[in-house]
């Protein structure tokens, strides 16, 4: 197996609430957020992995500390086999643009007024890109290269649309001719003719630079699109990783299978409900055992003791789920019957 | 044969702004039958909010209905006085939007928000006790304790459901939902949306569902009209819709969905739509659509019958729809 380009070991990232006056005074214990809550993958160059996961799972944070932006608490994250979590602020520089990253929210990462042209070439001087005299040039290559034209470059962030913006944000990312692109959750915000668009774009890119790329997504129509392999996130770990086509083809994990069943599809027939029930508990009270196992309705006297860890159930196909693993070859069993939507507290 | 629960004819609703006048409907036109579940689709600002707003005349000044008409069960809701309006306005016709915290109040208890909507006839306690049995009718969990509770204090899936539980209080005709489940995670949405389809079918509402996914479209609803630049573009069956689109924005709309079920290749729209300010004659759509000709840009589209119950704002409507069937 080659050397990784990212590598992710046991990665942790807990947020203390803040403390009044009052918790102290009553030695109230102190409560943490554990949005990030061990996790580790390996990202092959060149492959796109889909981070997916409703909101609270861990997913952004977890993109976050990969970039530094957030300090994890424990853990690695190995970037061409440095431990970036090692390196101080200079020594992290010239991994500053090895790697990028694309918002859902271009218009909130972009100066409004600055002329779009002016913001992508200082980029450049920044990181000393090409020769001086030849960035206008390469200026204008990124624009066309994102489906804007060079003519674009004076213009101001507010004179484009949401879809526009999210060009310009890509093509920032790439000016550095980044290895790796962390993209959040990047077309969240647009509507889906415009979505599609970038889909695309992002798809062409990633084909015509190489680019490996970590992609957030809540969206699992979206991932199945752009992504070679997907990790599914809850409550701050991965509870399931594989190849894309074997995710959705053999989704074994219950939480996998009832986000799938959830997706409202053109062309198909209302799927059998799986009855996973309530929403997802607050990060601050994860649930002892398996994390899931209080929606889950599979569970088994042994999920509300000991947490599962991820198991090889097929080539390429990991799932830390007690009930799936000890089934590797059958998947879950039938799906107990559902019920009214009605549901207890998770 | 008696008349459509909801009749909207020739809609158009303008918003004087610094930059202009902004048309935000511009000839709405479509019938909702009583307990039928219709839905209507477009982008950002296709119109399909403010022609729901419309429909409940909130359309806030300095924004107009400026032509066109509105009957619900036989009545013309855009003259009817304020009064009237009110009347009708969170009893008969109900809204649930998008963002229940903004519609919920802050300093009141769910109990509070509910019984506020039931008849004020019976007693306080018979009172609570309907917005109990509301509050489990919308599967709230733990409904008891979740009656003095706050809105700050529910998730948002939870939010939804309080809403949903005071829109049911009054036992209304139509339920206007605008984007009910757009700010949900997915599980939730899809618990919400089932909720929603039980909730109608029991009360038989009639549901006017405004979505931008033609996901929930597809798994929800009998009849959809797309909207695109304040116009219904196209209005059909949902089996019609999906299977024989006659319109070039529908047919793009379906081709840019990607599917959890299968890679199919997605051929976007090209462009961006139009601004909505001094917008000029001729189809919106044509500067983003391949069959588009001079014709198409020069004088109105009439809105085209093109089958059983099928109409298309298609100068090029045949020809498109044995495109798309090919």
């Amino acid at each position: 197996m080659p050397e990784p380009l990212l590598e992710v070991r046991d990665l942790v990232k807990h947020f203390p609430l803040p403390r009044t006056l009052l918790d102290a005074a009553l030695r109230r214990p102190q409560e943490t957020v554990r949005a990030v809550d061990g996790v580790s993958f390996r990202l092959s160059r060149g492959k796109t992995l889909g981070l997916v996961g409703e909101s609270g799972c861990g997913k952004s944070t977890l993109g976050r500390c990969i970039l530094r932006l957030y300090e994890a608490d424990e853990g690695e994250v190995r970037f061409g086999g440095v431990d970036l979590m090692r390196l101080d602020e200079r020594e992290l520089v010239p991994f500053r643009t090895r790697m990028q990253v694309v918002f859902q929210d271009p218009y909130a990462s972009l100066n409004p007024r600055q002329a779009v042209g002016h913001t992508l070439l200082e980029v450049l001087d920044v990181h000393e890109i090409g020769a001086p005299g030849e960035r206008r040039e390469r200026m204008a290559h990124l624009l066309t290269q994102v489906g804007l034209s060079p003519g674009d470059a004076h213009k101001y962030p507010g004179e484009f649309s949401g879809g526009q913006r999210q060009r310009i944000g890509i093509a920032r990312a790439l000016a550095v001719e980044p290895e790796l692109l962390i993209a959040d959750e990047p077309l969240s915000a647009l509507d889906v003719s415009i979505q599609a668009q970038i889909l695309q774009l992002l798809l062409d890119l990633r084909t015509s630079l190489g680019l490996t790329m970590l992609f957030i997504s809540h969206d699992l129509r979206v991932v199945r699109y752009l992504c070679d392999e997907v990790a599914v996130m809850y409550l701050g770990r991965i509870v399931e990783r594989a190849a894309t086509e074997d995710l959705f083809a053999n989704p074994r994990h219950p939480y996998t299978i009832a986000l799938l069943s959830a997706v409202p599809e053109v062309w198909s027939r209302p799927r059998d409900e799986i009855p996973i029930e309530g929403e997802p508990p607050s990060a601050m009270r994860i649930p002892r055992g398996c994390r899931f196992h209080p929606r889950c309705p599979w569970k088994v006297e042994r999920c509300l003791a000991e947490s599962p860890a991820l198991e090889r159930v097929r080539p390429d196909h990991e799932v830390a789920c007690h009930v799936a693993t000890a089934r590797p070859a059958a998947g879950l069993p039938e799906a107990p019957a559902a019920r009214p939507e009605t549901a207890p507290e998770g | 044969m008696s008349e459509a629960l909801l009749v909207v004819e020739d809609l158009h609703v303008e918003i004087p702004t610094r930059r202009g006048t902004v048309e935000a409907v511009r000839g709405a036109s479509f019938t909702v039958e009583r307990g039928e579940t219709f839905a209507l689709v477009g982008e950002s600002g296709s119109g399909k909010t403010m022609t729901c707003r419309a429909i409940l005349r909130l359309v806030h000044p300095p924004g107009a209905i400026t032509r066109g008409s509105i009957r619900f069960q036989g009545r013309d809701l855009v003259h009817l006085p304020e009064r009237e309006v009110q009347r009708i306005r969170g009893t008969t016709v109900v809204m649930v939007f998008q963002d229940p915290m903004t519609a919920l109040n802050p300093v009141l208890t769910v109990e509070e928000q509910i019984t506020e909507a039931v008849p004020r006839s019976p007693s306080p306690a018979s009172r609570r006790s309907r917005a109990l049995e509301l509050l489990r009718q919308v599967g709230m969990p733990d409904p008891e304790r979740r009656l003095g509770a706050y809105p700050h204090q529910l998730s948002g899936g939870q939010r939804q459901r309080v809403m949903l539980a005071i829109a049911l209080a009054r036992r209304p005709a139509l339920l206007v939902a605008d984007e009910p489940t757009t700010a949900l995670d997915v599980t939730i949405q899809a618990q919400i949306l089932r909720l929603i389809v039980r909730l109608q079918k029991e009360y038989e509402m009639a549901l006017i569902l405004v979505t931008h996914d033609l996901g929930v479209v597809y798994q929800v609803v009998d009849r959809v009209a797309v909207m695109y630049a304040g116009q219904v573009v196209e209005l059909a069956t949902k089996a019609d819709l999906f299977a024989h689109p006659r319109h070039p924005y529908t047919i793009g709309l379906i081709r840019s969905i990607p599917s959890v079920d299968r890679r199919r290749r997605l051929t976007p729209i090209p462009g961006i739509p139009p601004d909505l300010v001094g917008l000029g004659p001729g189809c919106p759509f044509a500067p983003r659509c391949a069959w588009a000709s001079d014709e198409c840009r020069a004088g109105e589209i009439p809105f085209l019958r093109v089958g059983e119950g099928h109409w298309s704002r298609c100068l090029k409507a045949l020809q498109v729809g044995a495109a798309a069937d090919a």
